[in-house]
Formats: C-alpha cells, structure tokens, sequence
C-alpha cells in the first residue's frame, strides 16, 4: 500500500479544512481517492457526481499526466496526486 | 434594510446598512458561483453554490462569514435527473425548508438544511418526460406555500400547484402562453420567470413570464395578462412589497435582446395589483444603460425596502416602497441572487 498525498486547489480548500496537501494511502490512485473523500467528505460531492463518476472537467494529475480512475493505475509511496480544473470552456 | 447577502459569479458578498452607510464585507466563497440564500427557522443561513468544474453545492452558516458544506444536499435517487444548481429556498411557518433546483426539482428540509428529501409528486410527475429547459436551464426557481397548497414555478415547464402539501402536483398554465406545447401533456411549456403571491390573500398571485406579465385571481386556475403601461413584456424577476402591496418588475426590450428599452434602465412598479405599471420613482441613471436584472436577483425586505442586483454587478436599493434609488457603492461580478437576511 503506497502512502502519498493529494494536492488541492484553493478553490476546493473550505472542503477540507483549509490545508493544501491531504496525506493519503492505497494500493492504487483510485483507492487514493477514496480514503481523501473518507477523511473529507464534503469534498466527495466537488469530485464525483451524483452516479459516482468523476465529474467530467475535473483533472487528476499522476506523475505529470492526468489518469482515467477506470484504470487500475498503482498507487506507491511517495505519490502526489494534483486535482485541478481542466482548462475546458474557452 | 439592514443585510444583504448577495451571490455572483465569483463569490458572495455581505452588505450593512450601518445608519446611512453601506459596509461591505470581505467575499466569500471565492471562485464560486453564488446561486441562492435562504435563512432557516433556526437562525441557519443557507447558500447554494455552483462550479463549471466542481458542481452545485449547499452550505450552512451561523454569520453568513463561517460557511459549512453539507454532505447530505439535494440529491436525485433512482432517476437520470442531475443536480446542476440550486435557485430557491423557502421556510415555510412549520419550520420546513424547500429546496428548488435544476434540473426543475423540489426537495425539502425537516432539520434546517443539513438533509433533505426529494418530493417525488413533483420530481417525479408524468409530464416529467416533455419537460423542457429554457436558457437559463430547467429549474424549479420559485416556491409558494399556504398550508397544504404548494405551488412551484418552473421554467420552461410552467406552474405546477399541489393541493395535498406537495404529495401530487397539477399543472396551472390556462391562460399562458405556451412556447411549445405537447399534445399528451397540455399545458407544459410556459417558461415562468418569476411568480410572487399576496400572503394575506393567497389565491393572488403574479407572475414574469418570458412572454409577459400575468395575474391569477384564484392560486393559478386561470392567468390573465396585466401589462399596461409596461414599455416591454420581457423580463426576469417580480417581487412584491408587502407594506405597500406595490409590485415590481425591470421590463427588457425583447427574448433576443434582453436590454432595456432604449437603455432606460429602472424597474416598473404596480399600486394596483397589476392593473397598470409606471416607473419606480427616481433616482435611475440618466446615462444609457443596458443592465439587466436576472430572477433571483431582486428582493424585498415586506417593509418598502427593495433592491436589485445587475448582471453588471450594481446594487440598486429603495427604502421608502420605490419613489427613491439609490445606487449602492461597488461593482461586483455579475450578480445572480440578492437576499435581505
């Protein structure tokens, strides 16, 4: 199990608590995800829709690349993962 | 008028009338697109909010400073409907919050906003199937309560009245203008902009419409139009005062345009109850001025204070029922909901 961290926008700081970097674990990005939204999860809704998808124009950045949550992408230690809003609309 | 609470595209502001002086307060929820304000039975203020990226949201605060995101909002079950915004909420004497939203759903409150039910008589009605959105989405943006008689305006849907406390809803457009009717649901397609009733006689109701203005004698059986003395038939919000009983409305030009007529921006006041309309008073900038005041953007404080937000982020205040304006300090962003708390 890889122990990591989330990087946040300003934006969605009031939805956990006002810090930047979120300390989380799992065995891949997708499990990541999960245990952010289990320590916060008032930012669970900013992420996921109301079906549970990843909301469309919402980026999650892996090694410099964003990745498709549907892919079993691993998770190591020492992973950041920057969520970012997709530069969509113009 | 002592607080407003206002919410635009990027982040609400607070104002306080302190003697004769605005103070504004530092913004919040920067970045957010501030859709509605609402002030529960407790004391509670709500706000809904909404992001391009990160999808509507509804909070909850003590000082309208210190804001709590709430993980339980409204939520559709079961159905393809999505959340996209919310554009009401309404308490109502026992304490109950309703919750309008696009796409065009009504929810309710028993704990103060912190968790909410969706009413199925409404988001599940059969007509459901044909409803359609107007340009500012499908939304449930208006709701009146009178006991057990519920009625919702929703655009580009129409009004929607339920005699049974919101368990089943019926549709009271006879006399709208339809923008585009079906032949198995007749009377959906009315694109209700804004609806206000007279609480001490609630079968009197008003309402913008994209295609006029209209009064209904008997809680929404039937419409009539009411546009005398309007220079246009287009606009967005009507807010009544409840002191005077005055009506109030900022007529546009036309659908395609959606300016004032002629850059003359001001609103229009009834003394009536809708029988003939004159401009409100004085104090309306002399130069052209082509704003425009959205639904939610005008509000009353039932004691001859109204005032208006543009989508060019002025505040436009009366205190004495609409003779005076007066323009409020600052430009904020475009501005889509005004409350006095």
């Amino acid at each position: 199990m890889g122990r990591g961290v989330v990087v946040l926008p300003g934006i969605l700081r009031p939805a956990v608590g006002e810090v930047r970097r979120v300390d989380v674990e799992g065995d891949t990005v997708a499990d990541a995800l999960d245990d952010l939204c289990r320590q916060h999860p008032a930012v669970k809704p900013r992420l996921f829709d109301e079906s549970g998808r990843w909301r469309p124009h919402v980026l999650c950045i892996h090694h410099d690349y964003p990745v498709t949550l549907s892919d079993p992408v691993a998770f190591a230690d020492g992973d950041e993962l920057m969520i970012m809003p997709a530069v969509s609309g113009g | 008028m002592t607080t407003l609470a206002i919410g635009t595209d990027k982040g609400g502001w607070v104002y306080q009338r302190e003697g004769t002086d605005w103070q504004i307060k530092e913004p919040f929820f920067p970045g957010w697109r501030v859709t509605a304000f609402g002030k529960a039975a407790d004391g509670t203020y709500l706000a809904g909010t909404a992001s391009g990226w990160f999808g509507p949201g509804l909070h909850v605060s003590n000082d309208l400073q210190d804001w709590q995101a709430i993980e339980s909002g409204p939520q559709f079950d079961g159905t393809d409907a999505k959340l996209e915004q919310i554009w009401t909420f309404t308490t109502g004497p026992d304490g109950r919050v309703w919750c309008g939203v696009a796409q065009a759903g009504v929810f309710v409150s028993e704990d103060n906003g912190h968790t909410w039910q969706g009413l199925s008589g409404f988001n599940d009605h059969p007509s459901r199937p044909v409803w359609q959105p107007g340009a500012g989405g499908m939304c449930a943006h208006r709701i009146v309560l009178d006991g057990e008689r519920v009625t919702v305006g929703a655009s580009a849907v129409g009004v929607l009245r339920s005699d049974d406390g919101g368990q089943t809803f019926d549709l009271r457009t006879r006399g709208l203008d339809i923008a585009a009717a079906y032949p198995d649901h007749p009377g959906v397609g009315s694109c209700v902009h804004a609806l206000v009733a007279d609480p001490s006689n609630p079968d009197l109701l008003w309402q913008q419409n994209h295609q006029g203005v209209y009064r209904s004698q008997d809680a929404g059986d039937h419409w009539e139009r009411i546009e005398e003395g309007l220079p246009a038939t287009f606009g967005f919000p009507i807010v009544r005062d409840e002191a005077s009983g005055a009506l109030f409305v900022v007529p546009l030009s036309a659908d395609v345009d959606r300016t004032p007529v002629d850059g003359r921006f001001m609103a229009y006041r009834s003394t009536d109850e809708g029988d003939s309309w004159h401009p409100s008073g004085a104090g309306w900038p002399t130069d052209p001025n082509f704003d425009l005041v959205l639904r939610g953007a005008m509000a009353t404080d039932g004691d001859g204070g109204v005032v208006l937000g543009t989508t060019g982020g002025q505040l436009w205040a009366t205190d004495d029922g609409g003779d005076h304006w007066e323009r409020l300090p600052g430009t904020l962003p475009r501005i889509n909901a005004v409350a006095v708390l």
